[in-house]
C-alpha cells in the first residue's frame, strides 16, 4: 500500500515519475494501467489544498508531464469527494422513516425491521470504515510524527 | 448470595490489575507514564479499552431501561448512530490528535488548544467548561454501580453501598495504575461484556421459552405493540440523536486515550471493528429490554409493568408521578431477569459483566485528574516549583477527590442514568466539535472563536437545566413554551426539552459552528507558522 501521495504541483515531477523511481512513464499507454494500480493499491486522497487548485487546471494546456500530474491528482480528488458522498449516503440512510410504524416483516421470527435494518446498517458501516482505512488512511502523518516525535521518557525500572 | 461473591471477586481482580499495573509502569514518577501509559499501548489492548472507555453504565443498563419503555427505537436512536459516528470521528480527528501529541508531546486536549491558538487563560475557560460536564459522566458511573450491586445482591446492599463499594474500587485502580491500569482494567471489562451480551441473550431467550412467543404477543397486545416501532418518537428527534456521537471525541478521557497509542496504526482495527463491537453490546442490551415486557411472571416486572400503567392515570400529583416514574423505571431490568432466568452462579458471572460496564467511569475519572495536573496545576507554575512526582502526586489526590464528590452528587441524584447523562454531558461535548474542527481543519480559526464555542456551551446547558427546573414535565405530549409561526420553538416533554421538535444538542451543535465560523473571522487571523505546525501546507514529500 502506498503511504502517501507527492506533492503535485506542475514543474514539481509527475505522480508517476515518483512511483517509476524517476523514469518518465507519461503517455497514453500506461495511464490506463498505472492508474487502477494504484486505485486497487489504496493509494489515500490528495491534499484538498492541492487536489482543488490542481483540479483547475487543464491538462490539454500542459506539458505532457505536469498533465498527467493533474489527471493524477483529479483522480484523487474525485475519489475524496466520492468517499465523502458515500459517508454522507450512509448517514442518510440511518433515517429510515419508510417503516417508522412497522411491525414487520421479522427476521428470524423475532427481529421487527426497526431493529434488524439498523443492525444491518452497523455491520454496512463497518465496511464504510474499512473502505476509508483502506483507500483515505492518512498515513503521512504518522511518518511526520515519527520524524518529529517529542523523545518518551524512559520507563523506571 | 453467590452472584454477590462472585461480583466482589470480580471487584477483587481489578483492584489487583491497578496494583500490577503499579508495579509495571505505574510507579514511574513521570507524567507521561502515569497519564498517558508512556504512549506505549498495543493494538489489541488499545482497541477493548477504547471501546470499553466509552461503553459506560448508560450502554448497557441505560440502554435495556430505555428500551423497556420505549422500545426497539433505542438501537437506532444511540447505537446505529454511535457506530457511524464515532469511527467516523477517531478516523477524521483522533489521528490527528495522535499525531500532534507524539509529535509536541500533549496529555491533553487543553494543551493542544492553548498552542494551536496561543491562548492561556481561553484554555483554562476551556478545561473549566470540559470539567464541569464531565462530573455528570463519572456520577453515571457511580450510579450504575450502585443500581447494579444493589440488584445483583436481590437488595441486600443498598445503592448507597453499592455506590460507595464500586468508587473505592474504581478509585484503587485508577489511584495506583493510573493509564496502564485503567487500559488494562478496560480490556478486561470489554471481554467480559462483550461475552456477557451473547450469553444472557441465549439464557435469558431459553428462559422465556423463545424469543417468537415474546415478541408476537407484544406485537398482537395494542400496549405495547409502539415497543416493536419507532411510532412514539418523531424524525426529528431521531435526526438529532444523531448528532449526540460527536461528543465521543470531544469527551476529554477519548481524546486522551486517542494519545495511548504506541503507532498510529492502531486505530485502524478500532476505526473498522468499533461498529462490529457494538452490535454485540448493543443488540441483547436493546433486545432483552424490549422482550422485558413480557415477562409477566417475574415480579419485580411485574410491578415496573403496574407502575407504568398507574402513571398514565391524569389525576396524579406531580409527587405521585415522580415516585411512580421511579418505580417504573428500567434501569435494573437486564439484572432482574438474569436473576430470574439464569442459573444462579451463571447470574453472578455476568453480573460481574454488567459490573465492569458500569464501572467504566474509571476513564473519565483519570482525565479529569491529568486534565487538572497538566492544564491547571503544572501550567501554573506547580511542575516547576515542586517537580514531576509531585505532579502525579496531586494527579492521584485528585483521582480521590473526584471520586469522593461524584458520589455523594450520585447519592441525590434523581433523574435515570440515561436522562442525566444524554441531557447534559453528552449535548455539551457534542456543541465542542467545532473546537476540534477548528484546530485541526480550519486554518483561520482564531482563539475568540473558540472562547465564544466554550462560553456559549456552558451557557447553553446551563439554560436547558434551568429550563427544566423551572418547567415541570407533563405527564404526556409536550407543553410548549414559546410558539412562532404556530410552531413550537421550544416545548418541555416527559423526558426534557425540544426546539422546533428537534433536541437542543441540534441548536447547540449548529449555534456552536457558527460562532466559531463568524468570531473567528471578525478577529485577527492566528499566527501562520503556528498554524503551519498544525495543518500542515500540504503533505511532506516522501
Amino acid at each position: 500500500m502506498i503511504d502517501q501521495p507527492p506533492l503535485l504541483h506542475p514543474g514539481l515531477g509527475s505522480p508517476r515519475e515518483v512511483r517509476s523511481g524517476g523514469r518518465n512513464l507519461s503517455g497514453g499507454l500506461c495511464q490506463p494501467i498505472v492508474l487502477p494500480i494504484l486505485f486497487l493499491g489504496g493509494a489515500p486522497i490528495i491534499h484538498p489544498a492541492d487536489g482543488w487548485r490542481q483540479a483547475r487546471l487543464r491538462p490539454s494546456r500542459l506539458p505532457l508531464r505536469d498533465a498527467g500530474a493533474v489527471r493524477y491528482t483529479r483522480y484523487f480528488t474525485m475519489r475524496r469527494a466520492g468517499l465523502t458522498g458515500l459517508v454522507l449516503l450512509v448517514y442518510a440512510a440511518h433515517q429510515d422513516v419508510w417503516w417508522w410504524r412497522e411491525t414487520g416483516p421479522m427476521l428470524f421470527g423475532f427481529l421487527p425491521p426497526g431493529l434488524w435494518y439498523h443492525v444491518g446498517y452497523t455491520l454496512a458501516v463497518s465496511a464504510l470504515m474499512g473502505l476509508l482505512v483502506w483507500r483515505a488512511w492518512p498515513g503521512w502523518l504518522e511518518e511526520e510524527a515519527g520524524r518529529h516525535a517529542h523523545p518518551v521518557e524512559e520507563r523506571d525500572a | 448470595m453467590i452472584p454477590t461473591l462472585i461480583v466482589f471477586a470480580y471487584l477483587a481482580t481489578v483492584v489487583y490489575i491497578g496494583v500490577f499495573a503499579f508495579r509495571h509502569g505505574g510507579r514511574s514518577k513521570s507524567a507521561e507514564q502515569f497519564f498517558v501509559a508512556g504512549r506505549q499501548l498495543g493494538p489489541l489492548v488499545f482497541l477493548l479499552s477504547l471501546f470499553g472507555t466509552n461503553m459506560t453504565a448508560f450502554a448497557i443498563l441505560g440502554a435495556s431501561g430505555f428500551s423497556f419503555q420505549n422500545g426497539i427505537v433505542t438501537y437506532g436512536l444511540m447505537a446505529s448512530s454511535s457506530a457511524l459516528v464515532i469511527p467516523l470521528c477517531l478516523f477524521l480527528f483522533g489521528t490527528r490528535i495522535w499525531a500532534l501529541g507524539k509529535k509536541n508531546g500533549y496529555l491533553t486536549p487543553v494543551q493542544m488548544y492553548r498552542d494551536r491558538w496561543q491562548c492561556g487563560d481561553i484554555g483554562t475557560v476551556i478545561f473549566i467548561v470540559q470539567a464541569v460536564l464531565l462530573v455528570p459522566y463519572i456520577i453515571i458511573g457511580v450510579m450504575g454501580g450502585g443500581t447494579a450491586l444493589a440488584a445483583i445482591s436481590g437488595g441486600r446492599i443498598p445503592y448507597w453501598a453499592g455506590g460507595a463499594v464500586v468508587a473505592v474500587v474504581v478509585m484503587s485502580y485508577v489511584f495506583y495504575g493510573g493509564m496502564r491500569g485503567t487500559a488494562w482494567v478496560n480490556t478486561l471489562q470489554t471481554a467480559l461484556f462483550l461475552i456477557f451480551g451473547a450469553v444472557a441473550f441465549a439464557l435469558i431467550g431459553r428462559g422465556m421459552g423463545g424469543f417468537g412467543e415474546a415478541v408476537a404477543s407484544l406485537a398482537s397486545a395494542p400496549e405495547t405493540r409502539a415497543l416493536l416501532t419507532r411510532e412514539r418518537f418523531t424524525p426529528e428527534f431521531f435526526l438529532s440523536y444523531t448528532l449526540i456521537p460527536l461528543s465521543s471525541i470531544t469527551f476529554p478521557h477519548m481524546s486522551i486515550f486517542c494519545l495511548t497509542a504506541r503507532r498510529m496504526a492502531q486505530f485502524k482495527p478500532t476505526v473498522m471493528l468499533y461498529p462490529i463491537c457494538m452490535v454485540a453490546v448493543w443488540l441483547p442490551s436493546v433486545f432483552l429490554g424490549v422482550a422485558a415486557n413480557h415477562a409477566r411472571d417475574v415480579p419485580a416486572i411485574e410491578r415496573k409493568l403496574e407502575a407504568r400503567a398507574r402513571l398514565a392515570q391524569p389525576e396524579l400529583t406531580p409527587e405521585q408521578r415522580a415516585d411512580l416514574r421511579r418505580q417504573a423505571g428500567g434501569d435494573d431490568v437486564l439484572l432482574v431477569l438474569l436473576n430470574h432466568y439464569a442459573p444462579v452462579w451463571v447470574a453472578g458471572v455476568l453480573g460481574a459483566g454488567i459490573m465492569a460496564a458500569v464501572m467504566a467511569s474509571d476513564s473519565q475519572i483519570l482525565a479529569l485528574s491529568t486534565m487538572f495536573t497538566e492544564d491547571v496545576f503544572a501550567y501554573y507554575g506547580g511542575k516547576e516549583r515542586f517537580g514531576e512526582a509531585a505532579q502525579v502526586n496531586t494527579g492521584r489526590a485528585f483521582v480521590v477527590a473526584v471520586t469522593a464528590v461524584a458520589y455523594l452528587i450520585a447519592l441525590d441524584a434523581p433523574a435515570r442514568i440515561f436522562d442525566l447523562a444524554v441531557q447534559y454531558a453528552f449535548s455539551g461535548f457534542a456543541a465542542m466539535t467545532p473546537l476540534l474542527v477548528g484546530a485541526l481543519y480550519w486554518r483561520r480559526s482564531t482563539r475568540w472563536g473558540a472562547l465564544a464555542v466554550a462560553v456559549w456551551t456552558l451557557a447553553a446547558v446551563a439554560a436547558i437545566a434551568a429550563f427544566q427546573a423551572f418547567v415541570p414535565p407533563p405527564a404526556s405530549g409536550q407543553t410548549v413554551v414559546w410558539e412562532i409561526g404556530g410552531a413550537a420553538a421550544l416545548a418541555r416533554t416527559p423526558g426534557g426539552a425540544t426546539v422546533f421538535g428537534y433536541l437542543p444538542v441540534v441548536p447547540m451543535t449548529l449555534i456552536s459552528g457558527l460562532l466559531m465560523w463568524a468570531v473567528s473571522l471578525a478577529t485577527r487571523p492566528p499566527d501562520a507558522a503556528t498554524v503551519a505546525r498544525f495543518i500542515p501546507a500540504r503533505r511532506p514529500r516522501r
